[in-house]
């Protein structure tokens, strides 16, 4: 009765989506053609099946790609440096305000087995202390010593004062997909606390040891979806679904049952 | 860097909104979308409203994302190939 309890709607691959997705606040499902608006294929519109708004591009050449690529028998979105962008700088503030949240992502980083450049995930705060927000990203920068890295900073709007910093060399694989996941909780008092992350079913191992307060106030950047604020370091790969829960229901059984959905639905690990 | 050159530098405003028009015109831009699933076009979702934008990056050039066939099909008018440079901060 209790698995009852917590399953929603059977999926593509049978895979059943938790119940409480209903209330996240962002859950992107590229396998949901109803939810994309496209011409040609160029997608203009991601709908959301969350709670917040839906993600746009206006510009065409930044647009991603639709229906040219599937995982597991299911539509993907194909990114070659595009993003699109939310709308509303105060409704993306939970991200970095200190509620507890989790992400988890069906991603693929890059088309090559070194790309030796930065991609984003999403952000609001592009790359600068200074900035308010978070941001999430692959980082392979040869030039700054960076291998395969998985990447997840909070900033609150005070240069090199950083609510959350968790970064893991050789974590993340290019060019294949992977489930990227993390719980995090800004305001922990425990440093270590402040964020879980894993890739696939593996966490990672290097903690969180900033300890700075998070700010209150609206991000810096309109979220972007593959990019990290500000459009910088867009993403070329491949975004499949991306969720992003909140609040109470923002727990690790429930992080671990929307990894258990994801990996179901587009059988990735 | 695996991402092939897709971007390019103008000088001024002007000389990027003087390739821009014309490229804008050809796409038939601005245009709706269509439903992927209906396949219908939606007035109400969000429109196809430029082709490019231009930006600045952190030494001040001003630069937009070019396709390569928007390359082979507009070269007049067209800048200068560019890397944009973006600083991430390091800690």
């Amino acid at each position: 009765m209790i698995l009852l309890g917590i399953l929603a709607s059977a999926g593509a691959g049978g895979a059943v989506a938790p119940s409480f997705l209903t209330s996240a606040p962002l859950w992107l499902d590229a396998s949901d053609s109803a939810t994309i608006t496209q011409s040609s294929g160029s997608v203009s519109q991601w709908d959301n099946k969350g709670t917040l708004e839906n993600f746009v591009q206006v510009t065409g050449a930044s647009q991603p790609t639709t229906n040219a690529t599937t995982l597991n028998g299911l539509n993907v979105i194909d990114f070659a440096a595009d993003f699109m962008n939310g709308q509303t700088l105060a409704n993306w503030k939970f991200m970095h305000d200190g509620t507890k949240y989790f992400i988890a992502s069906v991603v693929k980083y890059g088309v090559s087995a070194n790309p030796d450049t930065v991609f984003s995930l999403m952000g609001t705060s592009s790359f600068r202390s200074a900035n308010i927000g978070a941001y999430f990203v692959y980082d392979d920068r040869s030039s700054s010593s960076r291998t395969d890295r998985a990447v997840w900073i909070i900033f609150r709007g005070v240069s090199a004062s950083i609510a959350v910093a968790a970064e893991a060399d050789n974590f993340i694989t290019p060019n294949e997909f992977s489930v990227q996941s993390a719980l995090l909780d800004p305001s922990n008092a425990t440093a270590a606390d402040r964020i879980d992350y894993y890739s696939d079913g593996t966490q990672g191992t290097a903690d969180n040891t900033r300890t700075a307060s998070p700010s209150s106030s609206n991000p810096s950047y309109t979220i972007q979806l593959g990019a990290g604020g500000n459009s910088e370091f867009p993403l070329t790969g491949s975004i499949a679904e991306l969720i992003v829960v909140s609040g109470s229901d923002a727990t690790e059984t429930n992080r671990q049952a929307t990894v258990d959905y994801l990996n179901t639905k587009w059988s990735v690990f | 860097m695996e991402r092939v050159l897709m971007y390019y530098s103008w000088e001024t405003i002007e000389a990027f909104e003087a390739w821009h028009g014309p490229v804008m015109t050809a796409l038939g831009i601005p245009f709706a979308n269509r439903n992927s699933k209906t396949g219908e076009i939606d007035e109400d979702a969000t429109w196809t409203t430029s082709y490019t934008e231009l930006r600045e990056d952190d030494n001040s050039v001003k630069f937009a994302k070019v396709e390569d066939e928007i390359v082979e099909r507009f070269a007049k008018g067209l800048g200068t190939a560019h890397t944009p440079y973006f600083e991430i901060e390091e800690f």
